[in-house]
This record gives structure tokens, C-alpha cells and sequence, in this order.
């Protein structure tokens, strides 16, 4: 490990990320891709049929889009950054070196994303008449410039979980142009309008009191979610087809349903058969359809959309840059050179550069940092993750067993990366650590 | 030499995988693009506290121009805070990708308090949106309107400090450690509360300038209230160009030695830019003077070149701090492997 570690020892590291990044996703997707889209086209409606009424909830929708946007939209996505670069720096600073320039141009976008959505919504009262169509199309621009840095962003994600050949080639065109890119990002455009629709409709229902207005609006919107899902399955289809072998399989495990294939998929059938549900309903009675129905499908989109995301990074493990880098920031590449010359002197920042007969524990608590804390913890609140838990009561020899086979009996684990001392000496720290804690009081570093 | 040493213990080893660019070229970005930055931030920062400033004096004189300059402000100030995030997603992406080794460490160590920041921002920019749309709608709670502008103010006087505590620390290796918290490191880090200084006056200075130019729209729509803007611009540009002459050297001196003596006659390049960037202020200064006192066009606008090529110069200068620093470590990072080995034999 070349940096600094920080520790996050109830909710882990990978938590810390995940729920910055799922809160982007879950922003950036109903609201500005989505929900601008829905929004721009209420606009185009009621300038085409001439509904005054149509154009105001427009235009209430797009105080919230600003509002929600530029607040938790933008300093999430910002987050995304901060959170990754101080717990995963191996990670995002080699993706960092790999795509500058498409981030470069995302951020180009970025900008002009955030001119648009300032400019439409500063403009309602003064282009209207003759001007309309000019707000219309800088609404138009706006969604399809949010559509835009979600094109660039996806092309980082797929390379993660499929580089494909840009580990061979190092050819950043190749690192785009990657096998899942195309499928993941018109997956996620349909998941977008789906998910907008489910998340706006119960405050249409809620808000809109007029009943001719809502009901425009809703079978509207049901439209855009009966056509959506469709679309949204083929290319989920054509994006899992094209998944790693390994990572397909970790699927239903990832869900945390596994071994019961059957719940898995029966679960999922069930939730985008309610959600066509509530699409066919908004279409055929808008006026009556349940405010507790699009209240359900709201929470349970952005529950599917979550799972998504966490699905996405689970199966990518023990990979954080498929075939290149493992989670802990190791490179696959590494691994032979620490086996023969030890982690802890090439390593920088760990307490101590070697294992010796004073510092066993100590060096294996540094290893745990180093090589086991970015989807580890002791005693967090993920009981899968916290070790305490599943090693209670093993012995350090059973433990270095365990470790020495750590990637062949886990395949979602990388492999250890050190010598016999390291792995002998990280197994008695967790020995230590998860049946006596006490006896590792007061060691250097433990009571931060 | 000593220090240099230790340092190599904790500079991490560079990665794998090239720069994608040429250097220089990046620099350029880095500092362009960091200008564009700050001078929203600056706009955003001043904005917001002005507001509130502006808003309590027209409650308590009883005074409504001050609190529809108030308000102008607020609603200019929620979208500066728009454009100052996102242009600030630049200047990130290129320190960090050709300042890795240095600026993710310097990160890392105050790592917690820079995740709060995605929170205590967020937390900011909501209290400022409460303020701007309640503004007629709590008119009769100017104490609860003013907690929320307050509140957003302050939270965002303390951002910079966390990313001048992440820059700074970048910069000397030497000293860093970890475990620090973070009210600790802003004392344990030379050069934070300087730099603070320095930002806070030219944040005010800028706006200023600002209001004058904002002021003197107003006038078209009403002509008492748009003087009285210009006025208290012209104030508080001219007070706080004039402080800068003191928190300029106060940071300047509070360099690292060697470095400073760079800006100080040893190298011909630094102290001519801070040579340069202090005659641009001092032609500043007197511009805004004699706007003040004439109030002709032609000072004004003499002021608003002056103030675009100061702001430019200073942004140029501090980039050349960040490499006169950097530099010894830079020109080790070819002798690294060495090191290592060394310390691997030891
Ligand atoms: C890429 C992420 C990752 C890394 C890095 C990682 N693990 Fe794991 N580990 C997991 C996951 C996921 C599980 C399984 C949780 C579950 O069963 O749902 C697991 C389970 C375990 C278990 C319980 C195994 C069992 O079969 O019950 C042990 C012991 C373990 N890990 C040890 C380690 C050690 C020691 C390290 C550091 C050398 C390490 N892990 C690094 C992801 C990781």
C-alpha cells in the first residue's frame, strides 16, 4: 500500500462509498435525466395543446430539478470523487490517468449542464410567446446534456467490470469503447424514465389539484413508463450477456439471496410486473390510479435501482479494474513480487516495514489494513463483512490455511500478496483481534 | 537532505500508468481553470455573507434598500454556488492526476473532515435556498430568515479551510501525520490560516468590484438604490484591496525560507511575478480611488482590467509556490527505487 489509510470501523469502507454513490445515481437518473425529460415534455405539451395548466406543474417540477440538482445532485457526484480518492487512491488515481480526457470532457458538459438548467429556469417569464420554443429546445438541450455525462461516466464504470482490450493494448479508446458500454448506457437511459416516472407520479398524485391536469400528466407519464420497460430489459439482457463469466455468477449471491435462484428470480419478475402495472394503470385511469400504489412503486424503483448499483460492484470483486487491479488497490501483476519480497517493504505508511519477533501482531494488524480492510471490518454492522463474526473461535493456524487459499476458496477475494511471516503474522492478529480485542489494547495505532 | 529523506519514506511511489498529457500543458489548465474556480467561489463566499450583513443592517436601521440589496444578493449567490462547484471539478481532476503523490496523501490524512464537507456543503446550499425563497414569505421573521442565511454563511467560511489545509499540506511532506484531527492539523501545517487571510480579503475585494457593477445596473430600474449599491461597493472594494497590502506579505513571509527568498530576489521569474502582481494591485487601488472620488467610467474600468490581471497574476503565483516547493521532492522522485532499495537493505 502506497497511502495513508483511513478506517471506517462500524460502517466500512465500501459502505462510505456506496451510499455517496447511490445517492448520485439515484439523483442523477430520476432526476436529471428522467425527470428533466418528463419535465421538458409536459412543457412541449402544454405549449402544443395549449394548456397553460400543463406548463406551470412544468415549471414547479423544474424549481425542484434545480434545486435537488445543484445541491445533492452535484455534491454527490463531486463526492464520488472525494470518497474514492481518499479510500480507494490506487483505483481512481489509475482510472484517473486511463480516462482524463473523457473526464475532462464530462466536465465540459458538466458546465454546460449546469448553464442550461440556470438559463431555463431563469427564463420562464421572459421567453414566452414567439420565444417559447426557444425555452422548450434549452430544456431539450438540458436533458440531453445530463443524458451526455451519463454517456462519459458509463464508459468508466463498464471498463471497470470489463476492460476488455485495453489490458492488453493500454489503448484508451479501447478503455471506452469497452463490451458493456453501449448495453449499460441504454440500459440505464430506459431505468432513468422508468424510475422518474415512479418517483414523480406520487407527487403529481399528491400535489396537482386539478383532476384534468393530473390526468394528463399521469397518463402521460405512463406512456413513458410502458414504453421504457421494454427497452429496459432488452438492454439489461444484452448488457448481462456480455458480463465476465465469474461476475455472472456472483449475481445471485451478490443479492444476498443465495442458493435460492428461484426467490431471485421470481422477486424480480414480481416488481417489474407491478411497475408495468402502475404504467398501465396511469395510462387507462389517471384520474383514479392509487396514490398508495405510486407511492409503493416509487420506493420499490429506488430500491431496484440500489440493488443495481450494489449488484454492479459486488460482482466485479475481487477486481476494482477487471484483471488489472484488485479492491485493495493491489495490482494483479504485484502479487508474485510481495509473495517473494514481502508487502510491508514495498509498502508506505504501514507502521512497521517488516515482521519480526516483537511486532507479529502489530505487522498483522497492518497487513488487515492494507490488504483486508476495503471490504472488511472487524465488528462493523455488515455481519458478512465483519470478520469478528465469521472467524469467531478459529485458530491462527486455521486462519493462515484460510488465507493461503483465500482466492481458490473464494473466488470474489483476491489472493494474498505476501510471505509466509506476513500471512502467519496477519493471521494471529485476527485471532487476537477477534477472540481476545483486549489483549490489543494499547498497540501503536489501534485507539485512533 | 535530512528531511527529504524521511519524506521519501511517505511520498508513495508514482503508478504505473503514464500522465496522459504534457506537463506543462496541464499546468496551464491547472491554473486557468483554478482562477475560473475561485472567482465564483469568491463571488459565492462574499455573496452569502454580505447578504446576511445587508439584510440584518436594513432590519435594524430599518432601512428596505439595504434588504433589497440583500436579496439580490441571495438570489446571485444560488447561482455562483452552481457554477463555483462545478468549475471546480477541473482544477481537482488535474492536481490530482499530475500531483498524486503529494496531493493524495495530504487528502487522505484529513480524509474524514473532507467527506464532511460533501455534507456540510450540501447542508449550505439547501439553508441558502431556504433563505433566497422565503424572502418575501418570512418578512415578518427576520430572525428565522436571517438563522437560515447565517447558517449557510458560515458553513461556507469554513470550507476553504479544509482544501487549504489539503494544498498546504501537500506541499511539505515532511511534516505529515497521521491521526490528526482536523482543528488540529489547521495549526500543525504552516501557511492555513495565511493563505485564509489572504482569500478572505481578496473574496471581499472581488465582491466589491462586483456590487459596483451591480450596482450600476440598478440604477436603470431605481437609481437611489443603485448608488447607494455603487457606494457601498466602492467601500468595500477599496478597504479590502488596501488590507491585501498587509496579508499579502503576512503570507509571503510566512513561507518556507528558501522558498520565500525565491519570491525575495533568488529567482528572477518568481520575484517578478510578485513584483508585477504587487504594482497591478497598487494600480488597483489607486483606480478604485479615484472612481470613488470622480466616479468616471474610465476608472471603473481601468479597476475591472486591473482586478482580472491581478487575480490572474496571484493565481500564476501560487502555482509557482505549490512547484518551488514541490521541487526538491520532484527532482528525488527519479533517485525513489534507490531509496527504497535502500531502506529494503537496511
Ligand atoms: C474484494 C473484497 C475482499 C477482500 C479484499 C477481502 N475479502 Fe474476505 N470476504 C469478502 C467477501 C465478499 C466475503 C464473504 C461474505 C459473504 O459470505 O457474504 C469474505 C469472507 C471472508 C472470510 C469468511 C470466509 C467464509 O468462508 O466464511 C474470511 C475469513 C475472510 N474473508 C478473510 C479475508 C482476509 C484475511 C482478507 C485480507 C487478506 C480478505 N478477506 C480480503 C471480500 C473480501
Amino acid at each position: 500500500m502506497q497511502f495513508p489509510i483511513i478506517e471506517f470501523p462500524w460502517l466500512g469502507s465500501g459502505t462510505v462509498i456506496a451510499i455517496i454513490a447511490v445517492t448520485h445515481v439515484l439523483v442523477n437518473h430520476a432526476v436529471a435525466i428522467g425527470g428533466s425529460l418528463l419535465m421538458v415534455g409536459l412543457e412541449y405539451r402544454g405549449w402544443k395543446m395549449n394548456r397553460p395548466d400543463l406548463d406551470q406543474v412544468a415549471r414547479k417540477m423544474s424549481k425542484w430539478i434545480l434545486i435537488i440538482t445543484t445541491t445533492v445532485g452535484a455534491l454527490t457526484g463531486v463526492g464520488i470523487w472525494f470518497s474514492t480518492m481518499v479510500i480507494q487512491p490506487n483505483a481512481i488515481g489509475s482510472l484517473l490517468r486511463v480516462f482524463f480526457w473523457a473526464w475532462f470532457t464530462e466536465w465540459i458538459v458538466f458546465v454546460a449542464e449546469v448553464i442550461l438548467i440556470l438559463t431555463y429556469f431563469f427564463t420562464w417569464d421572459k421567453w414566452t410567446g414567439k420565444k417559447k420554443l426557444r425555452h422548450i429546445r434549452t430544456g431539450m438541450a438540458l436533458s440531453f446534456a445530463s443524458w451526455l455525462t451519463m454517456t462519459i461516466i458509463t464508459a468508466v464504470l463498464a471498463a471497470q467490470l470489463t476492460p476488455g482490450q485495453w489490458i492488453e493494448t493500454r489503448s484508451f479508446w479501447d478503455a471506452v469503447a469497452n463490451p458493456t458500454w453501449l448495453p449499460s448506457l441504454f440500459f440505464r437511459t430506459f431505468v432513468a424514465i422508468a424510475l422518474a416516472v415512479a418517483v414523480f407520479s406520487p407527487f403529481i398524485r399528491w400535489f396537482v389539484k386539478n383532476e384534468e391536469t393530473r390526468a394528463t400528466i399521469l397518463s402521460d407519464f405512463g406512456k413513458w413508463m410502458m414504453v421504457s420497460i421494454p427497452f429496459m430489459l432488452a438492454f439489461g439482457m444484452w448488457y448481462v450477456s456480455n458480463l465476465p463469466e465469474k461476475a455472472l455468477e456472483l449475481i445471485v449471491w451478490a443479492s444476498g439471496l443465495q442458493g435460492k435462484e428461484m426467490v431471485f428470480r421470481l422477486l424480480h419478475f414480481f416488481a417489474i410486473l407491478i411497475m408495468f402495472f402502475l404504467g398501465f394503470r396511469l395510462i387507462t385511469n389517471p384520474k383514479r390510479v392509487s396514490l398508495v400504489l405510486s407511492a409503493f412503486v416509487a420506493f420499490l424503483s429506488i430500491g431496484l435501482i440500489g440493488e443495481f448499483e450494489m449488484i454492479r460492484e459486488t460482482i466485479r470483486k475481487p477486481y476494482v479494474i477487471y484483471d488489472y487491479m484488485y479492491v485493495n488497490g493491489i495490482r494483479v501483476d504485484e502479487v508474485e513480487k510481495f509473495n517473494k519480497e514481502g508487502f510491508l517493504p514495498n509498502s508506505k505508511w504501514m507502521a512497521v516495514d517488516e515482521v519480526n519477533e516483537d511486532n507479529v501482531v502489530e505487522a498483522g494488524r497492518e497487513i488487515f489494513k492494507g490488504q483486508c480492510l476495503a471490504c472488511h471490518t472487524v465488528d462493523g454492522w455488515r455481519s458478512k463483512r465483519a470478520l469478528g463474526e465469521r472467524i469467531e473461535g478459529m485458530t491462527a493456524e486455521g486462519l493462515d490455511n484460510y488465507i493461503k487459499n483465500l482466492h481458490t476458496a473464494r473466488y470474489f477475494m483476491p489472493p494474498f500478496a505476501g510471505t509466509d511471516e506476513e500471512r502467519r503474522a496477519l493471521a494471529l492478529y485476527l485471532e487476537k483481534a477477534v477472540n481476545s480485542p483486549e489483549q490489543l489494547d494499547g498497540m501503536a495505532g489501534e485507539s485512533k | 537532505m535530512m528531511n527529504l529523506l524521511a519524506a521519501q519514506t511517505m511520498i508513495p511511489n508514482d503508478f504505473e500508468l503514464a500522465i496522459p498529457g504534457n506537463i506543462g500543458f496541464f499546468k496551464v489548465l491547472l491554473v486557468v481553470s483554478f482562477i475560473l474556480h475561485i472567482f465564483f467561489v469568491n463571488l459565492t463566499v462574499a455573496g452569502s455573507v454580505l447578504a446576511v450583513f445587508n439584510e440584518w443592517r436594513g432590519w435594524i436601521k430599518n432601512n428596505p434598500r439595504w434588504d433589497r440589496l440583500a436579496e439580490k444578493l441571495a438570489v446571485q449567490v444560488s447561482i455562483h454556488k452552481s457554477l463555483a462547484v462545478v468549475l471546480g471539478v477541473a482544477p481537482l481532476l488535474i492536481i490530482s492526476v499530475i500531483y498524486t503523490r503529494f496531493y493524495y496523501p495530504s487528502t487522505i490524512l484529513i480524509g474524514k473532515a473532507w467527506l464532511m464537507l460533501i455534507a456540510i456543503i450540501i447542508v449550505a446550499f439547501l439553508m441558502l435556498y431556504v433563505y433566497k425563497f422565503t424572502w418575501e414569505r418570512w418578512q415578518n421573521k427576520k430572525g428565522l430568515h436571517l438563522f437560515f442565511g447565517l447558517g449557510g454563511a458560515l458553513l461556507l467560511l469554513y470550507v476553504p479551510l479544509v482544501f487549504l489545509t489539503s494544498v498546504a499540506s501537500m506541499l511539505q511532506p515532511e511534516l505529515w501525520k497521521e491521526g490528526l484531527s482536523i482543528f488540529t492539523a489547521f495549526f500543525h501545517y504552516p501557511t492555513i490560516w495565511e493563505r485564509y487571510l489572504h482569500f478572505l480579503f481578496a473574496t471581499m475585494a472581488i465582491m466589491g468590484i462586483y456590487l459596483i457593477v451591480l450596482g450600476n445596473r440598478q440604477k436603470r430600474e431605481n437609481p437611489e438604490d443603485g448608488e447607494l449599491f455603487v457606494s457601498f461597493g466602492k467601500n468595500v472594494a477599496l478597504l479590502f484591496t488596501f488590507l491585501q497590502l498587509a496579508a499579502g506579505p503576512i503570507l509571503l513571509f510566512s513561507l518556507k525560507g528558501d522558498v520565500m527568498q525565491l519570491f525575495l530576489g533568488g529567482s528572477a521569474l518568481q520575484t517578478g511575478l510578485l513584483v508585477v502582481g504587487i504594482i497591478l494591485a497598487l494600480l488597483l487601488i489607486f483606480s478604485l480611488y479615484q472612481y470613488k472620488r470622480s466616479d468616471s467610467r474610465i476608472w471603473l474600468r481601468s479597476a475591472l482590467v486591473l482586478i482580472v490581471l491581478v487575480v490572474s497574476t496571484m493565481g500564476w503565483l501560487r502555482h509557482e509556490v505549490r512547484d518551488s516547493y514541490l521541487a526538491p521532492y520532484e527532482n528525488q522522485a527519479v533517485h525513489d527505487e534507490q531509496v527504497t532499495e535502500q531502506a529494503l537493505e537496511k
